[in-house]
C-alpha cells in the first residue's frame, strides 16, 4: 500500500541524538515540570 | 471590532488557507490524499498533532478554568509525555511495518475483519459526534460575546475547513495546522506579555504570581488518593497516560497526522516533540487564565461574565434584584482592592500571613456575591447558561486588549477550531472509505476512485458536524454525553490494540467477547459511582487484557478436555 519512495527510508533512526537518550529527555522533562510546579507553589504560596 | 482587527483576521485566516491549498493541490492518489504522500518532516509531524488536539475550547476555557480554579487542571497532561515515549517505540513502527492507512487496518490482519470493523466504528461513532461539538463550542461563545449570528458563525468555522480538506487532503490538514499551531503558540504568547502590560505600573511578574499564589491559584498539584477527585498527580499519571496511549495511539485522527511523515524516525521525533512541547504550552495557556484572574484583582469584573445572559436577565423581573448585586460587588471589590494593597505592602511574614488571610476572606466575600447574582440569573431565565467561566478570557480580551491584538486572538480561536475540525474530517473519511467502503463495497476500484470517495465522505461528514452544531442547542443532555463518550470507548479500543500487539494466540472472538463485557464494566462504572473519567480509560484497557486472557485459557482448557 506504501510508495517505494517510502521503503527506502525505512531508517528508523532519529535526525539527532539516540532514541534512548531522546526518549530520557521527554522522561526527564515530565520530571522537571512536576517538579517545577511543586516549586511554583511553595515560592509563591 | 475595529478594521484592523478584521484586516489581521480574516488576512491571516486567509494566507493560511490559501497556502494549505496551494501547496497541496493535485493530491489524486490515495497515499498522497489520506497519508501526505510520506513527505512530513518530524517538525510538521509534531505541530500537526498538537494542532488536532488544541481545540478552540482549550483557548476558550482553560484560561476561564485557570481564573476559578487555578493550575491544577495541567495534571490531565502529565501522563502524555510517558505515553508518547510508549508509542514511539511500540505503536509508530509496528502501523508503519504493516503499511496500513488507518490504525483499524492494523486490526484484521492481527484478528479478524469484525475486530477491525467494531474499533473503526466506535472511533466514527465517537469522533462523527464530536466533529460537531468542536465547531459547536467556539460559535456559541464567539457569537454570544461579538454578537455575531450563530448559525453564520458556525457556517464560517465549518465551511472553510470542509473546503481546503476536500481539496488538499491529509496534506493539507497538516500543512495547514503547521501554520495554525504557530500562531496559535504565538498568540498566547502574545496575550500573556500583553495582560502582564496590562497590570497597574508598579505590579511587576513576580508580585501578579505572589498575588496568585496567595488566592491558590498556583495549586497546580493535588496529592489526593480519593478517585472521586477529578484531577490529581495520580489520576492524571495514569489515567492520562491510558487516556494519551489511546488517543494519540489509536483514535485515527492523531495515527493519520504521524503515518504522513517520510520515514518512521521523522514520524517517532514528531510525536515525542508533542510529549516534551505539551506540558509547557498547556501551562502557558493556563497562567494566561491566572494573570487574567491577577488583572481583575486590580480592576472590577463584571459581576457575570456571559453578557448576554446578564442582559437577558435584566430585561425580567430580577433586573432589581440584579442591579443591587452589582452595586454590593463593586462595594466588595473596592475593600478586597484595599487587602490587596495591604498585602503587597507587607514586608515581613507576619504582616504577610495577616494580609493573606484579609485578602483571602474579601475575594470570598466578592465571590459569594458573583454565586448570588449567577442564581439569581438562573431563576430569572430558566434556560440560560449560566457557567461564565468559558466566557471569561474572550470578555476580557474585548474589553482590555489593544486593536490588533482582538484580531489576533480571534484568529488563535478560529486556527483552533478549524485545526481540531480538519484533522476530525480527513481521519473520518479515511476510516470510512479505508475501512468500510473499500473493505465491505467496492474493494475493487481504482486509486482515483477512492480520492472520489474520501473527498464525498469528507463533504458527507462535514455536513453532518456541520447540522449537529447548528441543531446542538436544543440537545443539551447529548453534548454532554458527547464529551464524556471518549473515555467511555478509549480504554476498550485501547485493550483490543495492546492484545494485537502483544499477543499471539488469543483468538478473535475471544477478544470481541471481551471488548463488549469490558464495554459493559466501564458503562456500569459511569453509571453507578462518581469516579473520575480518567480512571475509565485504565479499568476498560485492563478489562478487556485480563477477560481475554482468561476467557482464552477457559476455551483452550475446555478443548483439551
Amino acid at each position: 500500500m506504501r510508495d517505494s519512495t517510502l521503503e527506502n527510508t525505512l531508517d528508523d533512526q532519529p535526525p539527532f541524538l539516540t532514541w534512548r537518550a531522546l526518549h530520557i529527555i521527554v522522561a526527564l522533562s515530565l520530571v522537571i515540570e512536576i517538579a517545577a510546579f511543586a516549586a511554583l507553589r511553595w515560592i509563591y504560596r | 471590532m475595529s478594521n484592523l482587527d478584521w484586516i489581521v483576521l480574516c488576512g491571516t485566516l486567509a494566507a493560511i488557507v490559501g497556502f494549505g491549498v496551494w501547496r497541496t493541490r493535485g493530491a489524486h492518489d490515495m497515499s498522497r490524499y489520506l497519508r501526505g504522500g510520506n513527505q512530513e518532516s518530524w517538525l510538521t509531524i509534531g505541530l500537526s498533532v498538537m494542532a488536532t488536539q488544541a481545540s478552540a475550547v482549550t483557548f476558550l476555557s482553560m484560561p476561564g478554568q485557570a481564573y476559578q480554579d487555578g493550575m491544577r487542571f495541567i495534571q490531565f497532561y502529565f501522563g502524555l509525555p510517558l505515553a508518547t515515549i510508549v508509542i514511539s517505540i511500540v505503536f509508530i513502527p509496528r502501523y508503519f511495518q504493516a503499511r496500513v492507512f488507518t490504525a483499524y487496518e492494523f486490526l484484521e490482519a492481527r484478528f479478524d475483519r469484525k475486530t477491525r470493523q467494531l474499533t473503526a466504528f466506535l472511533f466514527l461513532l465517537q469522533r462523527g459526534l464530536s466533529a460537531g461539538i468542536t465547531i459547536y463550542a467556539p460559535s456559541i461563545i464567539v457569537s454570544s460575546v461579538l454578537g455575531w449570528p450563530f448559525r453564520l458563525t458556525c457556517l464560517c468555522i465549518g465551511a472553510i475547513v470542509i473546503v481546503y480538506t476536500i481539496v488538499g487532503g491529509a496534506r493539507a490538514v497538516s500543512q495547514t495546522q503547521k501554520q495554525q499551531m504557530v500562531i496559535m503558540l504565538a498568540g498566547m504568547a502574545a496575550a500573556f506579555v500583553v495582560i502582564v502590560w496590562r497590570l497597574p505600573a508598579d505590579v511587576t511578574v513576580g508580585k501578579a504570581l505572589r498575588v496568585a499564589g496567595a488566592l491558590g491559584k498556583l495549586d497546580a498539584l493535588d496529592f489526593s488518593t480519593n478517585p472521586n477527585t477529578r484531577y490529581t498527580l495520580w489520576s492524571g499519571l495514569l489515567g492520562g497516560f491510558f487516556l494519551s496511549l489511546a488517543y494519540f495511539g489509536t483514535d485515527q485522527s492523531q495515527v493519520q497526522r504521524y503515518l504522513g511523515a517520510r520515514s518512521i524516525g521523522q514520524s517517532r521525533v514528531g510525536l515525542l516533540f508533542n510529549g516534551l512541547l505539551k506540558i509547557p504550552m498547556q501551562a502557558l495557556i493556563l497562567l494566561v487564565g491566572v494573570m487574567v484572574f491577577v488583572f481583575y484583582q486590580f480592576n472590577l469584573p463584571p459581576v457575570f461574565f456571559n453578557q448576554a445572559e446578564l442582559t437577558r436577565a435584566k430585561q425580567t423581573v430580577a433586573a432589581p434584584t440584579i442591579e443591587r448585586l452589582e452595586e454590593e460587588h463593586a462595594g466588595t471589590f473596592a475593600k478586597q482592592r484595599v487587602a490587596l494593597e495591604r498585602f503587597l505592602r507587607a514586608t515581613d511574614a507576619t504582616d504577610r500571613a495577616a494580609g493573606r488571610r484579609d485578602l483571602q476572606r474579601a475575594v470570598e466575600r466578592t465571590a459569594t456575591v458573583r454565586e448570588e447574582a449567577r442564581r439569581t440569573i438562573a431563576a430569572a431565565v430558566p434556560d440560560a447558561n449560566t457557567k461564565d467561566s468559558d466566557y471569561i478570557f474572550l470578555s476580557f480580551v474585548m474589553a482590555n486588549l489593544p486593536r490588533g491584538m482582538i484580531g489576533l486572538l480571534l484568529v488563535v480561536i478560529f486556527c483552533a477550531a478549524m485545526s481540531a475540525v480538519a484533522g476530525e474530517l480527513s481521519a473520518l473519511a479515511s476510516t470510512t472509505v479505508v475501512d468500510f467502503y473499500r473493505r465491505s463495497i467496492r474493494p475493487q476500484a481504482s486509486d482515483a476512485h477512492y480520492v472520489r470517495a474520501a473527498q464525498v465522505f469528507t463533504a458527507l461528514w462535514g455536513a453532518l458536524a456541520l447540522a449537529f452544531a447548528v441543531f446542538a442547542s436544543l440537545l443539551d443532555n447529548l453534548i454532554q454525553a458527547v464529551n464524556i463518550l471518549g473515555s467511555l470507548f478509549y480504554g476498550t479500543i485501547l485493550g483490543i490494540f495492546l492484545l494485537a500487539f502483544f499477543t499471539r494466540r488469543l483468538g478473535a472472538n475471544v477478544v470481541c467477547i471481551a471488548a463488549v463485557l469490558a464495554e459493559a464494566i466501564v458503562i456500569a462504572m459511569f453509571g453507578a459511582t462518581k469516579i473520575s473519567f480518567l480512571w475509565y480509560n485504565v479499568v476498560g484497557c485492563m478489562a478487556v487484557v485480563a477477560l481475554a486472557t482468561l476467557l482464552h485459557r477457559v476455551t483452550t482448557s475446555a478443548g483439551r478436555a
